[in-house]
């Protein structure tokens, strides 16, 4: 073991602010799946129970003998009791409902925003489109859904003192998705994309008026779970889908508004950045110095984004899943000893999974996680 | 060859490949003349995604117009089959719903020539046994986003070698949690997250008539 001369919540926050460490902190994204299906109930089970499944997540963390920070708290959202936009939209199906009782809820790429709504978010601004529409987002009475966002914060707060009080900070307070996100899991992928090349002043000028709304719908639920943090959502922006022109216009500006945004209130952005985004990791040097997480989930090159991201950023990932799932113990160490050699010199690094701990992964790999970040730092 | 339709596949130029269709189809022009022509456009489309100058985001658009246009045009068709290359089958294993990257493979398969069985989404073991049986694919393939349906494919391969089908065709697996690892581990013959990559190799099986053991 290294003699470690900081608290958990020091490495996490020197970490990001680019500061000396004494070892590198390790932080899984650890949501119900994996803890629920360890526990051996089905996944339905901490799915639909919120108490139930995040006290499954706080079991795992007990047995692998704990880490150092928590990405997200656990599997609730943070939303303030008015909102629209803080909600991700689109439809997710789920595990025992119309997915099967171990499946993993996913999201149902389907159309519920189409190409004529976008005159109606440019008047309406997003949270007034959302409002307007709310029946198609979701048809429930909007008093029960206001109930089940107070719910939600109620158990996001829960998590995030639970986690205070075991010594660790959870990073974000709050999520929100990108407006190109939002939108691409709203008008489905090939539909936004066609968006964008055939009517690209309007898809911008929708843009435009949503957002400010989504920004400060996440400043406003991070404020009051109070933990200084927004994940901000980005899977579809990026160099694997899209040619600079299109992340340059309909991606990069937006985020960076919304980055700046959470910057001036103080609060971190972790960017959630699942897919490839390796060609896009340059631009990321005009966001604010020490104030930015880039979660990356394997796909992109974590080692040429630190080459370029040095004493700029900080970097967190990627332990790939398919390598918890299938591979054994000491590949999962010689691959986290890899990261921690050369993303992790000169620090600004967070040991983590690539995006979610998978539901099918070993114990003793995410055991093999942990303790390589306890007992491997060579940068002294 | 129309120059023009090539062209307007290459712009994703949706008016002029409807009218052009149209206009030729109403002429009574045999429609796999047509069908050449739009295939040798999604060549194209590929060799320029190939050489880094188009994006997923054009394949997917000229993957989208050429089924659309096919749509129109194979109901006048009627002795397509001997032009296949040979037959796919394709579908996301039970427990995974996610179709986009299917959906891209399956349109670049069948512009370049291809006859793709897509059998869908969350596809249980037995149906992708069943289509195998039943429709005797040269290739077989799965595309996928969670882990939690490693399992699903092996599961399929195994049911083949068992029922002593494995020999006779190739294994594609593809999608963003897979890797090489992955592919050992299901039995698959080849592993991509890139869609390009994955018609390729399965041309070079098609064309060299290395899916059969004979």
């Amino acid at each position: 073991m290294i003699k470690e001369t900081m608290t958990d919540m020091e490495r996490m926050d020197a970490a990001i602010k680019l500061e000396p460490l004494d070892r590198i902190p390790v932080a899984p994204l650890l949501d119900i799946y994996f803890p629920t299906r360890y526990k051996g109930w089905t996944i339905q089970e901490g799915y639909n129970d919120m108490r139930k499944g995040f006290h499954a997540i706080a079991d795992v963390f007990d047995e692998v003998g704990g880490w150092d920070g928590m990405i997200l708290p656990g599997y609730s959202l943070a939303i303030p009791h008015h909102v629209y936009s803080a909600v991700p939209v689109g439809k997710t199906l789920a595990p025992g409902k119309e997915l099967g009782p171990d499946d993993i809820a996913q999201f149902n790429e389907k159309e519920i925003v189409f190409r004529e709504d976008y005159d109606t978010i440019i008047n309406l601004g997003w949270n007034g489109f959302r409002q307007k529409e709310k029946d198609r987002f979701n048809p429930k009475p909007e008093k029960q859904l206001l109930a089940w966002a107070d719910k939600q914060m109620e158990q996001y707060t829960y998590e995030l003192n639970f986690w205070k009080k075991k010594g660790i900070r959870s990073l974000c307070g709050s999520l929100t998705y990108s407006p190109l996100m939002t939108l691409s899991t709203s008008r489905t992928l090939l539909q936004v994309t066609k968006d964008m090349y055939q009517i690209p002043d309007k898809v911008a000028a929708a843009m435009d008026a949503m957002v400010d709304d989504m920004a400060n719908e996440a400043i406003e639920a991070a404020k009051i779970s109070g933990e200084p943090g927004v994940m901000l959502v980005m899977e579809r922006g990026g160099c694997f889908y899209y040619p600079p022109k299109i992340y340059e216009r309909f991606e990069y500006p937006y985020m960076k508004r919304m980055v700046e945004a959470f910057a001036a209130e103080g609060m971190i952005t972790v960017m959630h950045l699942d897919q490839n985004y390796t060609d896009n990791v340059p631009y990321f040097k005009d966001l604010p110095a020490k104030m930015v997480v880039a979660e990356f989930d394997s796909m992109t090159d974590i080692f040429k984004a630190k080459e370029i991201l040095r004493g700029h950023m900080c970097i967190a990932g990627d332990v790939p899943a398919a390598l918890t799932a299938l591979g054994k113990p000491e590949e999962v160490e010689a691959y986290c000893k890899k990261l921690i050699d050369v993303v992790g010199e000169n620090g600004g690094f967070i040991l983590s999974s690539g995006c979610n701990v998978p539901a099918d992964c070993k114990m003793e790999n995410l055991k093999a996680m942990v303790n390589t970040a306890k007992t491997y730092y060579p940068h002294k | 060859m129309s120059k023009d339709l090539i062209e307007a596949m290459l712009k994703f130029d949706e008016d002029t490949i409807m009218k052009e269709v149209n206009e030729r189809l109403n002429d009574g022009q045999n429609p796999i003349e047509i069908v050449r022509d739009l295939q040798a456009g999604m060549t194209l489309v590929g060799e320029r995604f190939s050489s880094g100058d188009y994006f997923l985001s054009e394949l997917m658009m000229s993957g989208d117009l050429f089924t659309r246009v096919m749509a129109i045009i194979e109901p006048k068709l009627e002795v397509l089959a001997q032009e296949y290359l040979g037959k796919i089958v394709v579908g996301t294993p039970k427990g995974d719903i996610h179709d986009i990257g299917k959906n891209i493979f399956c349109s670049v398969a069948k512009g370049a020539g291809f006859e793709v069985h897509d059998l869908g989404e969350d596809v249980p073991v037995e149906q992708f046994v069943k289509a195998v049986e039943e429709i005797k694919p040269d290739i077989l393939g799965f595309s996928v986003l969670l882990t939690t349906v490693f399992e699903n494919m092996k599961k399929i391969v195994d049911a083949l070698v068992q029922k002593g089908l494995r020999d006779d065709i190739r294994v594609i697996i593809g999608g963003g949690v897979t890797t090489e690892m992955v592919r050992k581990y299901v039995g698959a013959d080849f592993q991509t997250i890139d869609a390009i990559q994955g018609l390729e190799i399965c041309k070079k099986w098609a064309t060299e008539k290395i899916y059969r053991k004979d």
